[in-house]
């Protein structure tokens, strides 16, 4: 089975401006982060879900690249996020 | 000399210093005034209970130190004796930042003019304090030279109005920039080079205990020569700023950073590099609202 991603508990994110904030109640980091990165724990808000989910859910047509290298982009921002406290596997 | 008490109200904490060292009680009545000083009640309550001293008798005589006191222990290595006063006023600020937590308290400080507050960040040696001592010189009000203390209901600036610390050259800038201005004895060779304290402002001190709406939040660069430059600042890097700069935001977790989101949401936020302290001075005029 999959490896699902989901946001751990007491991380909270907020739109200021035009830039994206996370904190981490876990980690005690506060982060500015990448728009899609935003999104992409928006979307984990709603329930958990696997990278390849992510990867086609997410709008990454600006990278404009090929589909494994959008896969990468995803898996690396979700290693970070594992690694400040701000996402689990489950 | 005798163990003298003062019982030294600076809103909001209530504090109870000890001492027999006279460098320390002539330079409390020096620059902290009658508005300070509590009248006599047994059963005050008071947030730190504060002694500096001579550790042992052996140091009151050979090469004197004082040692500073809180709650009974020593949280740090004693001092010479001639550092005795700026080590009460460093050891407060430790006693405030390690033991206040309903409050959101930032090492910034802040200065006021028609109820508009102004924040000031700033790293060690950006001229944060010189700036805030020209500025309450000027006619604006002091919060505070070391701290802003935030409601975190309100968001309110409390003010702790304490003596201006004021160091190396900015004190011949400060003395030659307000004559008039009243200073505390000079302190040579400690950690942080020459200090002097400048007395707060009888205006500041009679309004110690009232807040202020933040209003901007300016981040404050002295470099000699330079060109006067202030330039917007992002609310989000601000925010990552000022979390940095914080004393407790790491232990409020979730509260203290919804408090920074929350706090500059509505004001502005600027980097502001300066080499003339009235240039500086006519550029903060213009930043508040005239009332």
């Amino acid at each position: 089975m999959a490896v699902k991603y989901a946001l751990l508990e007491g991380v909270v994110f907020k739109h200021i401006d035009k830039q994206f904030l996370v904190y981490s109640s876990l980690s005690r980091e506060t982060l500015v982060v990448h728009e899609i990165a935003y999104k992409l724990l928006s979307l984990l808000k709603i329930h958990p879900r696997t990278d390849e989910e992510l990867t086609q859910l997410l709008n990454l047509e600006p990278l404009k690249d090929s589909e494994n290298h959008k896969k990468d982009f995803v898996d690396l921002t979700l290693e970070q996020f594992s690694r400040l406290g701000i996402v689990e596997t489950i | 000399m005798p163990v003298q008490v003062y019982d030294l109200s600076i809103p909001p904490f209530q504090i109870r210093l000890e001492t027999d060292i006279s460098l320390v009680s002539d330079s409390i009545e020096k620059l902290y005034s009658k508005e300070n000083l509590l009248i006599g009640n047994e059963n005050q309550f008071f947030d730190f209970h504060i002694k500096v001293t001579t550790p042992t008798l052996y140091r009151k005589y050979f090469r004197p130190q004082a040692q500073f006191f809180s709650d009974g222990k020593a949280p740090f290595k004693p001092l010479p004796i001639s550092q005795a006063y700026p080590f009460f006023e460093w050891g407060l600020n430790w006693c405030i930042a390690s033991y206040t937590y309903q409050y959101l308290i930032l090492h910034a400080a802040v200065i006021e003019k028609n109820n508009q507050a102004i924040i000031l960040p700033g790293k060690p040696g950006a001229g944060k304090s010189t700036l805030c001592a020209a500025l309450v010189c000027s006619g604006w009000r002091l919060l505070s030279d070391e701290m802003a203390v935030i409601d975190l209901q309100t968001l309110e600036l409390l003010p702790v109005v304490r003596p201006v610390s004021l160091k190396n050259e900015s004190i011949e800038i400060i003395s030659e920039f307000a004559p008039d201005a009243e200073f505390g004895d000079t302190f040579f060779d400690t950690a942080k080079g020459v200090v002097s304290h400048l007395k707060p402002p009888e205006e500041s001190m009679k309004n110690n205990r009232r807040r202020a709406k933040a209003h901007t939040i300016i981040f404050p660069q002295f470099t000699s020569q330079a060109d006067m430059k202030l330039t917007k600042k992002s609310r989000a890097e601000t925010v990552l700023e000022l979390a940095r700069n914080s004393f407790n935001y790491s232990v409020l977790g979730q509260q203290g950073f919804d408090v920074l989101c929350e706090l500059v949401t509505e004001i502005n936020c600027f980097e502001f590099e300066y080499s003339s302290l009235d240039e500086a001075i006519k550029q903060f005029e213009t930043l508040i609202e005239k009332k």
